[in-house]
C-alpha cells in the first residue's frame, strides 16, 4: 500500500517537474498554454499551419524544451536507477556510479572517442559517429565497475571502505586521463570538456534524445528482472544463493545494466554526481528497501529530481545557465555527508 | 531411496584444504549433527553440502546429482541452509525477510500462509512490520530461521527436503534453543533430513539421531549419540579429559568436570 503510494508520488512529482522543465525558461510558457500549443499544432496537422502567435512557443516547446526534458528525464531515471541497482549489487546504500568513478570512466572513454577517435570518426557516417560516444561510454563504465567488482569484492562481501577507496582511485585516474586529453585538446574541444566534468542537458536534441533511449530502456526493462535477487542479495551472496538467486547471472546482468545507463546518462548530459545516490536514498526512507517498488520508484524521482535541477540551473543566474552538475552537488554533497553521519556507527566492519 | 551425500569430500578455502576425504549421508527422517572444535571443517562440510562451496575432490551429491548441475532455484527447492551468520544490507521488515526464502511465483495467499507459519514456529508473531535490523542478535536469528522455514515448507512436491543449519542456536535463549531444536526434530518427522552444526554436544546428544565428529578436517567418528560421545572421543576431538555421563535420555557432559588438556 505505501509502496504502491511511494510509486505514484513519484509519478506525480515527475509530472509537474516535466512540465516546470517545459514551461520555464527565457520565455514563460504556461502549462495551460503547452496544451492549447499541442491541440492547435495537432489539429493543423503540424507546426506550419499554426497561427502566427503560436509558431514561436511551439518552436521553442518542440525543438528546444521537449528534447531538453525527455533527455532530462531519461538521464535522471537512468541515474538514479543505476545508483539503486549499484546499491543493491554491492549492498550498501553509499554505492553511486558518480561517486565511485563510474561515471568518470564513462567520461574519459568519451572524451578518448572525441579527442583521439577523430580519425576513425572522419571515415565514418554521421549516425554511426554519433552512435560511437554513447558505445564508448558503455565499455568505458563497464570496465570500470568490472574493476571495482574485482578489487571491492571478495568472498561475495563487499568491504565498504575498500569500495569507496578503490571507486576515489578510479575516479581519480580516470579523471587524471581526462586531464592528459584536455592538455591535448584543441581550443574548440576544451568547451566540451566543462560539459563532461561538469554536465548540462544544454546540448539536449531529438538525436541525443534517441541515441540514449536504447541504453536507458535496457536497464530499466532489466530492472523488474533484477528486484527479486537483489532483495535476496542484502543478504549477503552466500545466502541469497541459497535462497534460489542465481547470484553470477544477477550480477552480469547488473553491471551490465548499470555500466548502459550510466553510459547513456555520461553520453548524452555529462558525469552529472549524487542523483544516482539521493534518489534511492530517499526512496529507501519513505517506502523500504523492497526492490519491486524501489527501483521504479528512483527512477521516478531521479528523473524528477534531475528535471528540477536542470531548472534551477537555469533560471538561477538568467539569461546565464549554470552547469548541472553544479546544482546537484551542492544540494547532493551536503546530503552526503548527512549520509555518512548517520551511518557513521555502522560504517565499521 | 532420497539423500544428500558426501562422498570423500575436500574442500580447499584459501589454499588449504578444510575438510579432507569426508564422507558423509544426510538421510531423510534423520537428525545429523555436526560437532567439533573450532576450526574442525564442520561450516565448510556444511557449504559444500549446501552446493555452494565446491569440492576440489569427492563429490557431494542430492538423490544421485552433483550439487552443481542443480540450478540455484532447483536447489533451493530441495534444501535450504541457515548460514552461520546472515547480514542484512537494508532495512528489511520482519515479514519481509521471511519472504526472502519463497519461491518465484508462489501464489499471493499460499505465500501469505506459509510466511505467517513460519513466523509463528519462531515465536515471532506480531513482529511482521518490525525492522530486522533493529531487533536484538536472538531475533534476528530467528527471523532467519523463519525464512529457512518458510523456503522448506513453500510449495511441497512430496520430495525430501533438507535442512542444513550452520549453528542455529548460538545467540538464543534457553527456550529458543530447546524450540529451533524442536523443529528440527519436526521437520525430520515430516519426511526431511536434517544436518546442524552444534557446539553445546548436550544439546547436540539431546538433538541428534546421528553425531558426526570432525577434526582437522577429518570425520573422526560416526553413530548414535550413544557411541560418539565417549571419554575417549571427547578427548580425542575436543582436547578435553572428562567423563562422559549417562542418564536415561542419553549421555551428557557436565562441563565442571572438564579439563582441557595441553595438545601435543
Amino acid at each position: 500500500m505505501t509502496r504502491s503510494l511511494g510509486v505514484i508520488g513519484a509519478a506525480a512529482l515527475l509530472a509537474v517537474a516535466a512540465a516546470a522543465s517545459l514551461a520555464i525558461g527565457p520565455v514563460q510558457i504556461g502549462p495551460q498554454r503547452i496544451i492549447e500549443v499541442a491541440a492547435a499544432a495537432y489539429q493543423a496537422g503540424g507546426r506550419a499551419g499554426l497561427p502566427p502567435d503560436m509558431i514561436r512557443d511551439a518552436a521553442i516547446l518542440a525543438d528546444i524544451r521537449a528534447p531538453r526534458t525527455l533527455v532530462g528525464a531519461m538521464v535522471g531515471a537512468a541515474m538514479a536507477l543505476a545508483g539503486a541497482v549499484m546499491q543493491g549489487m554491492f549492498r550498501n546504500p553509499l554505492a553511486d556510479p558518480g561517486l565511485v568513478g563510474v561515471s568518470s570512466g564513462a567520461a574519459l572513454a568519451a572524451v578518448c572517442w572525441i579527442v583521439l577517435g577523430e580519425g576513425v570518426i572522419a571515415h565514418l557516417s554521421p549516425g554511426a559517429a554519433a552512435l560511437g560516444l554513447p558505445i564508448a561510454a558503455f565499455f568505458g563504465g563497464l570496465l570500470t565497475t568490472l574493476l571495482l567488482a574485482r578489487i571491492a569484492m571478495r568472498d561475495g562481501r563487499t568491504e565498504i571502505a575498500v569500495m569507496l577507496l578503490a571507486g576515489v582511485a578510479l575516479g581519480a585516474l580516470a579523471s587524471a586521463g581526462t586531464g592528459l586529453l584536455v592538455f591535448m585538446a584543441r581550443d574548440d574541444q576544451l568547451r566540451t570538456f566543462l560539459f563532461w566534468t561538469l554536465g548540462s542537458l544544454g546540448g539536449a536534441t531529438w538525436t541525443k534524445a534517441w541515441l540514449a533511449a536504447p541504453f536507458v530502456l535496457a536497464l530499466i526493462a532489466a530492472a523488474p528482472f533484477l528486484a527479486r535477487g537483489l532483495d535476496a542479495v542484502a543478504l549477503g551472496e552466500r545466502a541469497a544463493f541459497h535462497a534460489g538467486t542465481d547470484v553470477e547471472r544477477l550480477k552480469r546482468v547488473a553491471v551490465i545494466g548499470v555500466a548502459a545507463a550510466t553510459a547513456a546518462a555520461v553520453a548524452s548530459a555529462g558525469a552529472i554526481g549524487f542523483v544516482g545516490l539521493a534518489a534511492p536514498h530517499l526512496v529507501r526512507l519513505a517506502i523500504g528497501p523492497a526492490h519491486r517498488a524501489l527501483l521504479p520508484a528512483s527512477a521516478l524521482l531521479g528523473a524528477a529530481l534531475l528535471l528540477l535541477s536542470d531548472v534551477a540551473a537555469r533560471t538561477v543566474a538568467a539569461p546565464a545557465e549554470l552547469p548541472i552538475g553544479v546544482v546537484t552537488a551542492a544540494f547532493g554533497a551536503p546530503f552526503f555527508l548527512w549520509l555518512l553521519m548517520r551511518r557513521r556507527g555502522r560504517m565499521v566492519g | 531411496m532420497s539423500a544428500l551425500r558426501a562422498a570423500a569430500v575436500s574442500v580447499g578455502l584459501g589454499g588449504r584444504l578444510v575438510v579432507r576425504e569426508a564422507t558423509l549421508e544426510v538421510a531423510p527422517g534423520r537428525v545429523t549433527v555436526l560437532i567439533g572444535p573450532n576450526g574442525a571443517g564442520k561450516s565448510s562440510l556444511l557449504s559444500a553440502l549446501a552446493g555452494d562451496l565446491a569440492p576440489v575432490a569427492g563429490e557431494a551429491t542430492l538423490d544421485g546429482a552433483a550439487l552443481s548441475s542443480f540450478k540455484p532455484a532447483a536447489l533451493a527447492r530441495r534444501r535450504a541452509v541457515l548460514a552461520q551468520s546472515t547480514g542484512l544490507a537494508f532495512p528489511f521488515t520482519v515479514d519481509e525477510v521471511a519472504r526472502l526464502g519463497l519461491p518465484a511465483g508462489l501464489p499471493r495467499d499460499e505465500a501469505d500462509s506459509v510466511v505467517a507459519e513460519a513466523l509463528a514456529a519462531v515465536d515471532l508473531r506480531g513482529y511482521e512490520s518490525r525492522v530486522a535490523t533493529e531487533l536484538s542478535g536472538g531475533e534476528r536469528q530467528r527471523a532467519q530461521i523463519a525464512r529457512v522455514l518458510a523456503q522448506l515448507s513453500a510449495a511441497p512436491d512430496g520430495r525430501p527436503r533438507y535442512l542444513l543449519l550452520d549453528e542455529p542456536i548460538a545467540g538464543l535463549d534457553l527456550a529458543h534453543q530447546l524450540a529451533t531444536l524442536e523443529l528440527a526434530r519436526r521437520h525430520a518427522e515430516a519426511g526431511g533430513g536434517v544436518l546442524a552444526v552444534l557446539h553445546d554436544v548436550n544439546l547436540a546428544a539431546m538433538a541428534a539421531d546421528e553425531i558426526v565428529a570432525m577434526k582437522d578436517g577429518r570425520i573422526v567418528a560416526v553413530g548414535p549419540p550413544t557411541a560418539v560421545l565417549t571419554d575417549e572421543t571427547v578427548r580425542q576431538v575436543y582436547d578435553v579429559e572428562a567423563s562422559v555421563g549417562v542418564a536415561p535420555p542419553g549421555p551428557f557432559l557436565l562441563p565442571q568436570t572438564a579439563r582441557p588438556i595441553a595438545r601435543a
